[in-house]
């Protein structure tokens, strides 16, 4: 096996929660508790977990946006921490951010055109094809309609606003793209959609995902690994047929029994009907 | 009226209900010529997408329309037509025979108030005569029944001393000290961890079973339907989809529009493929 | 619950700290020097000197200040020998224009002033929240917008301008109050009561204006609170609703304001009380302006520093009895 693109080792995050005043302690609270993980080129590494388990943070921590407490995170050779000025400004094009709430996380006074070459134009680059072509060609890859390119934000649904997240995050082709919760605001069907395009989009490009949820079944149908988390810490991490199919820790499978399903005789029963179906409109025509 | 009429009778029927709002655009309608039965005793499931008028079909039952709604057509409970109600006699009605869960817990409890006083206060507001010590009584049975440890203890507690999940059981808790003859949740389970969830949802299972209560559960998730509900109502933007058994909807869906749900649901113990979308995203 | 409370009286005595040296900063080196004017016109740089020397002026700064420090816990003496001056603690300074102990001069007016600060008080909260939960009540209607003018006038009048109208409207041409004269209480209640009423009335209406604003905005939005939802759910009568669930939450954050703006008030009002007149620790302050009467004004600023921090203190402590969040840590 290669070295992995990105190395996260023994992750530390402890944030002050209260005691400001001149006296008292400070109450620290470890949100991220020992944390190691590896993201290979090409796969998607899941990190998955219920409110507060810390998985936000930790991708925040991969992402520098916030600052570890300790640990080490080694992306393709370098240390990530050590970073500043042009490397720093060099990771942040390689590892992108695409975040859960589309609206919020898009300017919403910028066109569509001035959003996806930002991050180009801040990193100094040169946009190839000039700014209106390649604004068109990546809204084509996303599945937006490419005249809509001097649209805003406001203009467009919840599934599409998310694929200008992406394209932004496309537009300086990355390495790594940090998901956090990129799907979980959105409704089923729209997000079945911005699933499969994730996936078809690694496909073409080859990245990574590091893909941060806590939806279990969005997340089988993705990752290719997955890191279960619980208050800060990581106590599982396999293959994902094999931690959904045999999970080894008590959370994960108090985790996956949880999730609510529907019926597999039902499914089955839904599948012959729709193959009946079928078979009645094509003998019918 | 006699006891066979009765037993037949569903426990809420609901007949050509619009809710409307007048806009500087014009009239739209959020929820249009809606028509559905809840058998005594039975738990109907509505699911949609955002938009789809399911959360105002609630509010439109509880005669809780934010201003400016309009609301026509027939809603019956145990034949009493509610639509025609004055807004005292809808009061009686509220929170005694028809009681609400809503989505956000935390929001939805007064942060100023004890989770007792909250409980006790709809308790004594709907019985005349009740004294404090025997509403007190009240509340801690019913945040013993949603399995709250502790409860003569965390009646005295604020909402915020609680989890989320403790929080919902508390809402839950408020509803059961009325006996209500209905309890319609909305998106009861959408604010909470995934472990969590399972649990208030068997908490709503014990209910009906030990109060026989008819539930109305309202939900974009169709695995937590699946799970609850006898009956569905599949609605978007504002029309009925289709409605039926929830067998019958989960294994021969009629309607285009459910077929293509079920399909994009990603499935946790089923085959792993391109999830099948329509393919076109509306635009606004 | 009590390191909370030591905290916090810690932080206050920090900042009380922090202004009376950066007032004394201001007054005492930034300004010119006392001394000379002390010593008058015909004044000797011999005598000057000796002057200095007497009120200590040659001293370093921190040596003054350190003195002036202790005048606050201990009293202090100025000159010495025959000349020497008492001043007895807390000494805020001494006014060598009046020959007066400053704080004694402060604690003189402060009743008028208090007296002035407590009815205005009263009479803003009363209007300003009675007004907001009308304009509230009737939200787009024509009340409410008729309210909002309202405040709108009563923001944008200077005090002055209110101050000098009123009274030339209900004394002289109405004539329906007295012509101010200052009385005690005990002497003749009816005309007291018509002295203070005009600076009651001006000091409260541009207060009772944004008073009247915050709490509509404040009840407005609490109604569209889910808790409001849950209560109508529960089927509570909307008086109930109104009463349990909308105006607690709604008047809270109005107690924060108003301790800040008390206290403020506590410190003098300049130029009501000039106008009227009354001999408030504001009149006081404006006629020591006049004169540059140093010590004076410097006294009059720190009380007014004092009492907001002081207040600012109270409105915390309250803050922390009203809102369960605050008093009562979360214990999951």
């Amino acid at each position: 096996m290669s070295e992995p693109l990105l190395r996260a080792t023994n992750l530390v995050k402890e944030f002050t929660i209260r005691g400001t005043g001149l006296l008292g302690r400070a109450a620290r609270l470890r949100a991220v508790d020992d944390v190691s993980l590896e993201v290979r080129t090409g796969e998607t590494l899941a990190l998955v977990g219920e409110s507060g388990s810390g998985k936000s943070t930790t991708a925040r921590l991969i992402a520098r946006l916030i600052d570890t407490t300790g640990g080490a995170i080694e992306f393709a050779g370098r240390e990530v921490h050590a970073l500043t000025g042009k490397d720093l400004h060099a990771y942040r094009g390689e590892v992108q951010v695409v975040f859960q709430d589309p609206y919020s996380s898009l300017n919403p006074k910028h066109t569509v055109e001035r959003i996806v070459t930002a991050p180009l134009i801040y990193q100094k680059r040169p946009v190839p094809g000039g700014a209106r072509a390649f604004t068109r060609e990546l809204m084509e890859r996303v599945g937006l309609n490419p005249d809509h390119s001097a649209r805003f934000p406001a203009q467009f649904s919840g599934g599409q606003a998310q694929r200008i997240g992406i394209a932004r995050a496309l537009a300086v082709s990355p390495k790594l793209i940090i998901a956090d919760e990129a799907v979980s605001a959105l409704d089923v069907s729209v997000q079945a959609q911005v699933i499969n395009l994730l996936r078809r989009l690694q496909d073409e490009e080859g990245f990574s995902y590091l893909f941060i949820a806590h939806d279990l079944a969005v997340v089988r149908q993705i990752a290719t690994r997955v890191a279960v988390m619980n208050e800060g810490r990581i106590v599982e991490t396999g293959d994902r047929d094999q931690v959904f199919g045999d999970p080894q820790d008590p959370y994960t499978r108090k985790l996956l029994a949880a999730v609510p399903r529907i019926r597999p005789e039902w499914d089955a029963a839904r599948r012959r009907n729709e193959r009946a179906r079928r078979e009645r409109q094509e003998a019918g025509a | 009226m006699s006891t066979a009429t009765r037993d037949e009778q569903p426990l809420l029927r609901v007949r050509d209900l619009t809710v409307g709002f007048t806009t500087a655009a014009g009239e739209t309608n959020v929820v249009k010529h809606l028509d559905f039965d809840l058998a005594r005793g039975g738990a109907l499931g509505i699911v949609g997408e955002s938009g789809s008028g399911k959360s105002m079909t609630s509010l439109a039952v509880m005669g809780l329309l934010p201003k400016g709604a309009k609301r026509t057509g027939s809603i019956e409970l145990d034949g009493t037509e509610l639509t025609t109600l004055r807004e005292r006699q809808m009061q009686a009605v509220r929170g005694d025979r028809i009681a609400m869960v809503f989505q956000d817990p935390l929001s939805s409890l007064n942060p100023y108030y004890t989770v007792g006083t909250q409980i006790m206060e709809a308790y004594r507001s709907h019985r005349t005569g009740v004294t404090r010590r025997a509403a007190r009584k009240i509340a801690i049975e019913a945040m013993e029944r949603v399995h709250i440890k502790d409860a003569a203890r965390r009646v005295d507690h604020y909402p915020h001393q609680f989890s989320g999940g403790m929080r919902q059981r508390v809402m839950i808790a408020m509803t059961l000290s009325m006996e209500p003859d209905l309890i319609i949740a909305d998106e009861p389970t959408t604010a909470l961890d995934v472990t969590v969830q399972a649990q208030i949802l068997d908490l709503l299972a014990e209910i009906r079973r030990d109060t026989g209560a008819g539930l109305i559960l309202i939900t974009h998730d169709l695995a937590v339907v699946s799970e609850v509900a006898d009956h569905i109502v599949v609605m978007r933007d504002g029309d009925l989809v289709e409605q039926g058994p929830a067998e019958r909807i989960f294994c021969d869906p009629q309607a285009d529009y459910t077929r293509m749900l079920l399909d994009a649901v990603p499935r946790i113990d089923d085959e792993i493929g391109l999830l099948r979308t329509t393919s076109t995203e509306e635009t606004r | 619950m009590i390191r909370f409370l030591v905290n916090r009286l810690l932080g206050m005595a920090v900042v009380l700290f922090l202004v009376c040296l950066f007032t004394y900063v201001i007054f005492f080196v930034l300004s010119p020097d006392p001394a000379v004017q002390i010593c008058g016109k015909n004044c000797t740089p011999e005598a000057i000197d000796q002057l200095r020397a007497n009120l200590g002026l040659d001293r370093p700064f921190w040596a003054q200040f350190w003195t002036f420090l202790t005048g606050l816990f201990a009293g202090r003496t100025y000159g010495t020998g025959a000349n020497a001056i008492e001043c007895a603690a807390p000494c805020l300074g001494y006014s060598f224009q009046t020959s007066q102990p400053v704080t004694d001069m402060i604690l003189q007016r402060l009743p008028v002033s208090a007296t002035v600060a407590i009815g205005a008080a009263v009479l803003w909260l009363l209007a300003g929240v009675s007004a907001g939960l009308l304009s509230a009540v009737k939200e787009g209607k024509f009340a409410d917008r008729f309210i909002t003018g309202l405040t709108l006038t009563g923001m944008s009048i200077p005090n002055y301008v209110l101050a000098l109208s009123l009274q030339f409207l209900l004394v002289v041409t109405l004539g329906w109050l007295p012509f101010p004269q200052a009385v005690p209480f005990s002497e003749d209640p009816a005309q007291w009561f018509a002295n203070f009423l005009m600076p009651w009335i001006v000091l409260s209406i541009g207060a009772a204006a944004v008073y009247t604003r915050l709490t509509r905005a404040n009840v407005i939005e609490t109604l569209q609170e889910n808790y409001v939802r849950t209560a109508r759910a529960k089927g509570l009568s909307p008086g109930l609703v109104w009463r349990r669930h909308a105006l607690r939450p709604a008047l809270t954050p109005i107690v924060t304001i108003f301790g800040m703006d008390f206290a403020g008030l506590l410190g003098g009002a300049l130029i009501t009380e000039t106008v009227f007149g009354l001999n408030g620790v504001g009149k006081l302050a404006a006629d020591s302006i006049t004169k540059n009467d140093q010590p004076v004004i410097m006294g009059v600023t720190l009380l007014a520093a004092f009492l907001v921090v002081v207040g600012n203190m109270v409105v915390d402590l309250l803050y922390t009895a009203i809102d369960p969040r605050v008093r009562v840590g979360s214990a999951t």
